[in-house]
């Protein structure tokens, strides 16, 4: 699939305040508004881009910026000081040859569930389908937006900025086929130059249609409060649902400021995995050398500083698998680190062999513990066939309902450590910790046995087969009913 | 829409493909599960007679617990459910870091080495709870939209994976077999030393492998 974005404007609302000189290059959070653009659209065979003002710039901007990232196309509008429909226009001939493609303005920001909401289903025969949200009360300067109203089947019978009566608004990401183009110059040879103007004429036509994304992210970034506006709701999106309890009323209030401050920086997730590991490092070695406060802080630093990696990932689009997994190993190695300075403090007061065996024991119900909640309650494949196949729904949501309650989470555990050993008792927390691993670990360990239904392997995929077969089994039936 | 894209499911494909090309070497291991428990109880026999030196026992009981647990995972692969396999498995990987680390105490306590050979045995330990651990992680890591989509490939990699335990196969064998053999010629520091170092190049060697060539990072 292609994608047509119309960056053509000077984006006047900036007035010259904006960091760039082309709004589609400003950086909400670190990340210009265009790569964010780019990144909700799916894997693309071909990025068009209309320019107008300033083009050679935005052109060599763009170039360095998709290197090795997308196939460019630029389309130069000479009239770019007219109507946006001209621009749309001036990408016929690039865009020819192709059934659908997505079109969005350069100074929208929007997310990848929108896009998928948008292009569920194919756009209208020689029409095209509109992105429209119908939460108003939630839309930022509403007086501003592009109105919709609409008809009967979702069809859109009138667009512009200046209707009284109307029931969503334009999110500026549209799913169009070429007769979006025909529709443009019958419009301009009426005299109508704007992109709203060719919509009007296929909306005549009964061609034009709108899919509801309400809920989704969308945010006009045309000026500096827009732009301030953008930078909220994203922050908004990065919260993880399934946070501790300390993570929820401390580590995140915290984590949070050090994001938003490091992500207009160069930083990237990984450099902060990297950073925290020698941080835990640091707290290990200071908890065995005696230095139990500061090993204590430091501790807890860490267990902060953990949130930060994946807030600027998710917030910097920076998020990969390798980063996941990087993250989710050193967590594991921190871990063992700070766990293993709490038990050679202990040696501190005379007692080297009490110290070993603590560690021994500290380290070896760490291993079930961690494993156990990770392998056994939130592994990829069960929560997969549980909301798939239904095979494990009761699976699922037993680890829904119960497992925020009464686990204790990587948060929890670190701040009950950090706690005791600030406090001088790190053999009494260390004890305790072993206890609450090994009963916590046996007790889920029954539990989800019972809880998760028998199935083998091999039954599994005797049930996708039978699925597979039943399913074609009706297709043929409802082909003979035909 | 793009939740069928190749690129997001080959790394899937990639690993599910690796896990498949060392399953013959898993019978050949299976095939000395029994020795896993008669051995160890032979040595036990001779400890017990003073015929056997108990270093020698502990060598034999780390390689025992190798074989049959090794083994024992390869037959439940098909025949267990999915939950019991899971919590066997942690079980296993539970005991593995008890006897490293209790091999360390030992030589520490009672043998009266250094301590540098108990931070050695916590260092074995943690190499292959990592090994072990980084599966886990890969499984934890896949992104929605992946798992999502490729519901067949997760199960499938989820089923190799819990059936041999380590991500890239050979991690576990190392690191016991490295430190019993250390036991056993007397040299548990260069045994567990050795398992520490071959456990984690072969770890790095197989991770950078695989995620350079599924062009992910």
């Amino acid at each position: 699939m292609k994608a047509l974005v119309i960056a053509a404007g000077r984006g006047s609302g900036f007035n010259g305040h904006g960091p760039r000189s082309h709004k589609t290059l400003n950086p909400v959070w670190g990340v210009s508004v265009i790569e964010r653009i780019l990144a909700a659209f799916p894997p693309l065979e071909e990025l068009v881009v209309v320019t107008g003002y300033e083009h050679e710039q935005l052109e060599e901007a763009l170039t360095g910026m998709f290197k090795n990232r997308v196939a460019l196309r630029f389309v130069h509008n000479r009239s770019w000081e007219r109507g946006n429909g001209l621009s749309v226009l001036a990408a016929r001939e690039a865009l020819s040859g192709e059934d659908s493609f997505l079109l969005s303005m350069s100074d929208h920001v929007f997310d990848r569930a929108l896009v998928e909401k948008l292009t569920v289903t194919s756009p209208p025969h020689q029409g095209c389908l509109l992105a429209v949200d119908r939460d108003l009360p939630g839309v930022f300067d509403l007086g501003d937006a592009t109105r919709v109203r609409l008809g009967g089947d979702d069809t859109i019978e009138q667009i512009g900025k200046g209707l009284a009566r109307f029931d969503a608004v334009d999110t500026g990401v549209f799913f169009c086929t070429p007769a979006l183009f025909d529709a443009l110059a019958e419009a301009v040879s009426r005299g109508g130059e704007s992109l709203s103007d060719g919509i009007s004429v296929l909306c005549r036509r009964g061609t034009m249609s709108a899919r509801d994304v309400t809920g989704c992210l969308w945010q006009d970034v045309d000026d500096m409060r827009s732009m301030e506006e953008t930078r909220r709701r994203l922050w908004q999106r990065v919260a993880k649902p399934r946070d501790g309890v300390v993570s929820r009323v401390l580590n995140r209030k915290i984590s949070g400021a050090l994001t938003r401050l490091i992500a207009p920086l160069p930083v990237q997730p990984n450099h902060v995995t990297v950073f925290n590991l020698l941080l835990a490092g640091c707290a290990g070695v200071l908890m065995a050398s005696g230095h139990l406060l500061a090993g204590a802080l430091a501790a807890q630093l860490y267990s902060i500083i953990d949130g930060v990696d994946g807030e600027l990932a998710r917030l910097k689009l920076r998020g990969s698998w390798f980063g996941a997994w990087l993250d989710n190993l050193t967590d594991r190695i921190c871990d063992w680190m700070i766990i293993s300075g709490a038990a050679l403090s202990v040696a501190g007061g005379g007692s080297s062999a009490m110290a070993w065996i603590l560690l021994s024991l500290a380290l070896t119900s760490n291993v079930a513990y961690r494993s156990g909640m990770d392998s056994l309650l939130v592994s990829g494949s069960l929560r997969t066939l549980a909301a798939g196949d239904g095979m494990l729904r009761r699976a699922e949501k037993w680890f829904g309902e119960r497992e925020m309650v009464f686990g204790m989470t990587h948060d929890v555990y670190l701040f009950i450590l950090a706690l005791g050993v600030a406090a001088g008792f790190p053999l009494a927390t260390l004890a305790i910790l072993i206890v609450l691993e090994t009963l916590w670990w046996l007790a889920k360990t029954t539990q989800a046995r019972r809880a998760l239904p028998s199935a083998t392997y091999a039954e599994y995929l005797q049930a996708r087969k039978l699925e597979k077969f039943n399913e074609s089994r009706k297709q043929i039936a409802q082909l003979a009913a035909h | 829409m793009n939740l069928e894209n190749r690129s997001h499911n080959s790394p899937l494909t990639e690993l599910i493909g690796i896990l498949r090309q060392r399953r013959g070497v898993r019978p050949i291991i299976a095939r000395f599960a029994a020795a896993g428990i008669v051995v160890p109880v032979g040595a036990m026999f001779l400890y017990t007679l003073g015929l056997l030196p108990v270093q020698v026992l502990l060598a034999v009981v780390l390689s025992g617990w190798l074989c049959w647990s090794s083994g024992r995972m390869e037959l439940q692969r098909d025949s267990a459910a999915e939950a019991a396999r899971r919590s066997s498995l942690v079980a296993t990987h539970t005991l593995d870091a008890a006897l490293l680390v209790g091999a360390g105490l030992f030589c520490h306590l009672v043998w009266e080495l250094s301590s540098a050979v108990m931070a050695l045995a916590v260092a074995a330990a943690m190499t292959n709870y990592l090994a072990y651990y980084s599966g886990i992680a890969f499984l934890k890591s896949v992104p929605a939209p992946v798992r999502a989509a490729s519901a067949r490939s997760m199960v499938e990699l989820d089923h190799a994976f819990l059936a041999t335990g380590s991500i890239w196969g050979a991690e576990r064998e190392i690191v016991l077999g490295l430190s019993a053999l250390g036991l056993l010629a007397g040299q548990p520091e260069i045994g567990l030393a050795a398992a520490v170092a071959g456990g984690n190049c072969y770890w790095v060697y197989k991770s950078a492998h695989f995620w350079l060539k599924a062009g992910l990072q």
